[in-house]
């Protein structure tokens, strides 16, 4: 028997088959467009994510010669916090308004109003919403589109309009739901005093499962068109960064992952819900009952390394003459800077190409070079951006040990965690063991693990990572307390930069 | 035929020009010299380098040019300033010449500061107290070699060492004494009172001239050493910075130039000394015997746009020029060794701020060129509070840059004039001291006269605007990273 993980990302979905060893069997990947109407405007169409779908799941049964019955349980995962409206007959109002979408500024403040005030609004839904959240994204269409909104019946998030084009069920799970602003995260339930200070009525949302729980079977028509057989269940599955955490085995307290890909996200699981405080670092339910995860989200990590590859790094003649030997670039750029003393000989760099969401949460923030001197090198600037990078991470990782979250592992996922280079340096700058898995397969596989949970494959979550996620290296801190005592002196540095420069980013934002 | 012998003894060596009795550059020889660095922030030289660079490109100017060394109206001098050369009563140097880049001198800059005041030195010299200067340095020669000290005859400048080669004479010049932070301006004379409270000898310091005086006539030991005739008249000549303001031609008042080289400054010549209340700039005397040289000076200015091509490859100037003024909100502060005007902070680092996703190569380069133009407005802004300055010409390896020029234009908001190519410059203002000095040249004018302006670059009113608000966030920028930069920090 077989196990499915769906993974609807921004870009493309991934349909992941795995056996009961957790061994992947096929993979495929289906694209669809995203669409910018406007600047900072960013939609999909959810009949694109539904093809592309429909298309993935008949790729990879046909390439792993699985027929649909041998498929035990389907798990769905994707991006989070866009909002998809659908009508009383369950047709598709509106393009989706996606998590990257940036429209939705004043509806912020319109929900911290209406909860009267930021620490009401955390006792509510925990985290203040940005304009990722999906509740302000339904404020903004009452307010502007309101002939849309007289005809809303139901709210889906991404991947759960997936299920219910599989099985005509609505429904969600806790993950995917803390992400909208409007779920108790405390007690994984709907909050309903924020619905209703909010006037959003209940009956829009979907049913709220736990992520490993069955909610709904393969239809008779989804069967039809994807192959898959009549009466498979459906787990609930979780939003892309939790169920990519259960693949790498984060699913229990102390052991922290962090992906480098464009952005660098530190996930870390509790055990127990935390006191609410004001802090940059998000909480949300994790796919384990009863536990919960901490999230902060750098924008550009490895999205900064490239910009330095493309833009100060490209064409440079040394490092040409070593790439014709090497073939990832980026280890060439890892090796340069690995040959300059760390903290740079007193450069730093502020990673905030994009803005930052943790720990500033200021869309305005933007990179610097601070410190340059004559002896400065393509080198020294590469080993600048790499630190700059892994500081900001610390950062995430400082505020939750703040949180009172003990790190005793940190699992490394992403491309950026294929350099050992890159991983020391993490694992001097964060003062903790670095760790690889032998999963590679991120949310898919996370979400195929939960459908063998949710299916009695295994007794619980924990239970089918121990069976399938082994570390496959480790890599501690260096032994040199001069090491530590220099990177912690470089990360001092670039602590006070942000401070000093906040109100130049700000200025350079209205030039 | 007559003819002006100019030397000018640079840092990495002596370049020797000849000039007709019309103004017109005939031939040219450079001799180069090392420099030594025995310690870290030591910087010497040898004297008698220098003295072998002379003879040696004054004979092999005459062998050239086949000039009579009888027509030769007078011999003069251009001088890298700041330096001590150390000299007996026979006129031999006791030791190396410490010169102008040598650092050593820093607690001696701290005593002087407590003796004299840094406001009280500042007022009276044109200068902040620096280890750079000549004065710090006779006193750390005091202190760490009392022997040198003690037989010393006179502490002289580099120029001042070869016309006393030539002539016998113990001299120097107005200008170069103004680098010695014992001058005052205002009287033309040594700073008595400092040099009794810094427990100098006034007598160990060279007599002061205007720097177009016949000093003296060479020697018959000297004419047989350089090939220049017995009695040739000795024009003592001037620094290095007041001789490039008479070779730019801007010898009338209130006409600044810009020379935009490694380091990059701006000067024009005034009636009275530029005492900045901000001190971000600095006043030498002038070569003409009642005028002055105020200027504002940058450290790295063309060595930035050196530095960041060592790190990144070169784009082409139509790729900068494409990025639009301001880049975006990308700013460079160009402080890569620290800065001298307008900040004088030598921890000051360099910095870009304002990155984002979309800056390219390009980007970054042009942040560079409006780096340095940013700087070297307030420059001179700080310059325009003696009297307006309307236009500024623009020369150095940087003016080359047709981009560049356009840049300072706009960031400044006044013309720019670029001067025909005199890469000579310095030579030809020490020419022009020698040829006033002997009567062979009617007056200073001729500096300006022959200098004839190429082209005329038109600030643009709406890049001016564009750049004023950029400007605004520049100097916030320093402001905001100034406190950081201190030297114990490692930034």
């Amino acid at each position: 028997m077989a196990l499915l993980g769906i993974d609807l990302g921004t870009t493309a979905v991934k349909a992941l088959l795995i056996n009961e060893e957790g061994e992947t069997l096929a993979s495929a990947t289906v694209e669809y467009p995203l669409y910018t109407p406007k600047p900072l405007w960013s939609e999909q169409d959810p009949a694109d994510w539904w093809r592309a779908t429909v298309e993935a799941i008949r790729q990879v049964l046909a390439k792993a010669g699985v027929s649909g019955k041998d498929v035990r349980g389907i798990g769905l995962s994707g991006q989070m916090h866009g909002l998809t409206l659908l009508d009383r007959a369950g047709n598709v109002l509106r393009r989706a308004i996606l998590w990257n979408d940036q429209r939705t500024a004043a509806q912020c403040d319109e929900m911290v109003q209406r909860a009267g005030g930021m620490a009401r609004l955390r006792e509510l839904v925990t985290n203040p919403p940005t304009t990722s959240y999906t509740a302000p994204k339904i404020l903004w269409v009452r307010a502007h589109e309101p002939e849309i909104y007289a005809r809303i019946a139901h709210i889906l998030l991404p991947k759960d309009y997936i299920r219910y084009k599989l099985s005509g069920v609505f429904a969600t799970e806790v993950g995917d739901a803390t992400g909208m602003a409007l779920l108790d995260v405390k007690h994984r339930t709907w909050s309903d005093e924020m619905l209703r200070l909010l006037e959003i009525p209940r009956e829009w949302l979907p049913l709220c499962a736990e992520s490993h729980e069955p909610t709904a079977t393969v239809s008779a028509q989804a069967a039809q068109e994807t192959g898959l057989a009549v009466g498979t269940p459906i787990v609930g599955g979780s939003g892309d960064q939790p169920a990519a955490a259960v693949g790498l085995g984060s699913v229990r307290e102390g052991i922290v992952n962090v992906t480098l890909g464009t952005s660098g996200v530190v996930f870390a699981s509790v055990e127990h819900y935390p006191p609410i405080r004001d802090t940059a670092i998000e909480v949300f339910c994790h796919a384990v009952p009863n536990t919960w995860f901490f999230m902060g989200v750098m924008l550009s990590a490895g999205g900064s390394l490239r910009w330095h590859r493309d833009t100060i790094a490209f064409g440079h003649s040394r490092l040409v003459a070593r790439q014709t030997q090497e073939t990832d670039p980026y280890d060439v750029l890892l090796q340069s800077a690995a040959s300059v003393p760390i903290g740079a000989e007193g450069l730093t760099f502020l990673p905030y190409l994009t803005g930052e969401r943790t720990p500033h949460r200021d869309p305005l923030a933007r990179g610097a070079f601070v410190g340059l001197t004559l002896r400065h090198t393509q080198a020294h600037l590469a080993r600048a951006v790499v630190e700059g990078i892994s500081f900001g991470l610390r950062d995430s990782i400082e505020l939750m040990r703040e949180l009172g979250l003990h790190v005793n592992e940190v699992r490394a996922a992403g491309g950026g965690a294929r350099s050992a280079i890159w991983r020391q340096m993490l694992a001097d700058i964060f003062q903790a063991d670095i760790t690889l898995v032998n999963s590679t397969e991120g949310g898919a596989f996370g979400v195929a693990l939960l459908a063998g949970v949710g299916t009695g494959l295994w007794r619980d979550v924990r239970e089918a990572c121990d069976a399938v996620i082994r570390v496959t290296a480790r890599t501690s801190p260096s032994d040199d307390p001069a090491v530590r005592r220099q990177y912690d002196e470089a990360y001092a540095r670039f602590r006070e930069l942000y401070p000093a420069l906040k109100s130049a980013f700000a200025r350079a934002a209205s030039a | 035929m007559r003819y002006i012998l100019a030397h000018d003894l640079g840092t990495t060596g002596n370049k020797a020009n000849l000039f007709d009795e019309q103004g017109h550059w005939v031939a040219g020889h450079l001799e180069p010299y090392p420099v030594h660095y025995p310690q870290p922030g030591w910087a010497e030289q040898d004297p008698s380098d220098w003295w072998r660079a002379v003879c040696n490109a004054t004979r092999a100017l005459l062998a050239q040019t086949h000039v009579a060394p009888r027509n030769i109206a007078a011999v003069t001098f251009s001088g890298q300033m700041m330096g001590v050369v150390a000299v007996d009563n026979r006129g031999v140097p006791l030791r190396t010449a410490i010169i102008w880049a040598d650092q050593r001198a820093t607690e001696e800059a701290a005593f002087i500061a407590e003796r004299c005041t840094p406001e009280a030195v500042y007022q009276r010299t044109g200068h902040r107290i620096s280890p750079a200067y000549s004065a710090a340095k006779i006193l750390w020669l005091k202190r760490h070699q009392p022997e040198v000290f003690q037989q010393a005859r006179s502490f002289l400048t580099a120029k001042d060492y070869v016309v006393l080669r030539l002539t016998g004479q113990y001299v120097t010049d107005y200008s170069d004494a103004s680098g010695t932070n014992l001058f005052d301006l205002h009287t033309r004379t040594w700073c008595e009172d400092f040099i009794a409270q810094l427990e100098l000898e006034r007598s160990q310091l060279p007599a002061l001239h205007p720097s177009s005086s016949v000093v003296g006539t060479v020697t018959r030991e000297a004419a047989e050493a350089t090939g220049l005739a017995e009695g040739t008249p000795v024009v003592i000549g001037g620094g290095d910075g007041a001789c490039a303001t008479v070779g730019a031609g801007c010898v009338a008042d209130g006409e600044p130039y810009c020379v935009l080289g490694t380091s990059a400054w701006i000067a024009f010549t005034a009636p009275q000394p530029l005492l900045d209340p901000q001190q971000r700039t600095f006043t030498f005397h002038a070569l003409q015997a009642d005028r002055y040289v105020p200027m504002g000076t940058m450290q790295s200015a063309g060595g930035a746009r050196e530095w960041l091509l060592r790190a990144m490859q070169a784009q082409p100037e139509e790729a900068l020029a494409r990025v639009p003024p301001g880049c975006d909100g990308l700013l460079f502060l160009p402080y890569l060794i620290g800065e001298r005007s307008p900040w004088w902070n030598p921890h000051a680092r360099a910095a870009f701020v304002g990155l984002t996703m979309s800056h390219d190569a390009a980007a970054m380069q042009r942040a560079v060129l409006e780096g340095v133009a940013f700087n070297l407005r307030l420059i001179f802004e700080a310059l325009s509070t003696q009297m307006p300055l309307r236009s500024l010409r623009f020369i150095g390896g940087g003016a080359r840059s047709v981009l560049w020029q356009h840049i300072l234009a706009d960031v400044l908001g006044v013309p720019l004039l670029i001067p025909e190519l005199l890469a000579e410059a310095t030579s030809w203002g020490a020419a022009v001291a020698g040829g006033v000095g002997v009567g062979l040249y009617h007056d200073w004018s001729i500096a300006s006269a022959r200098t004839r302006i190429q082209s005329v670059i038109e600030p643009n009113a709406e890049n001016h605007a564009r750049y004023t608000e950029a400007f605004a966030r520049f100097q916030a920028a320093y402001h905001a990273l100034a406190p950081l930069y201190t030297p114990t920090n490692g930034i």
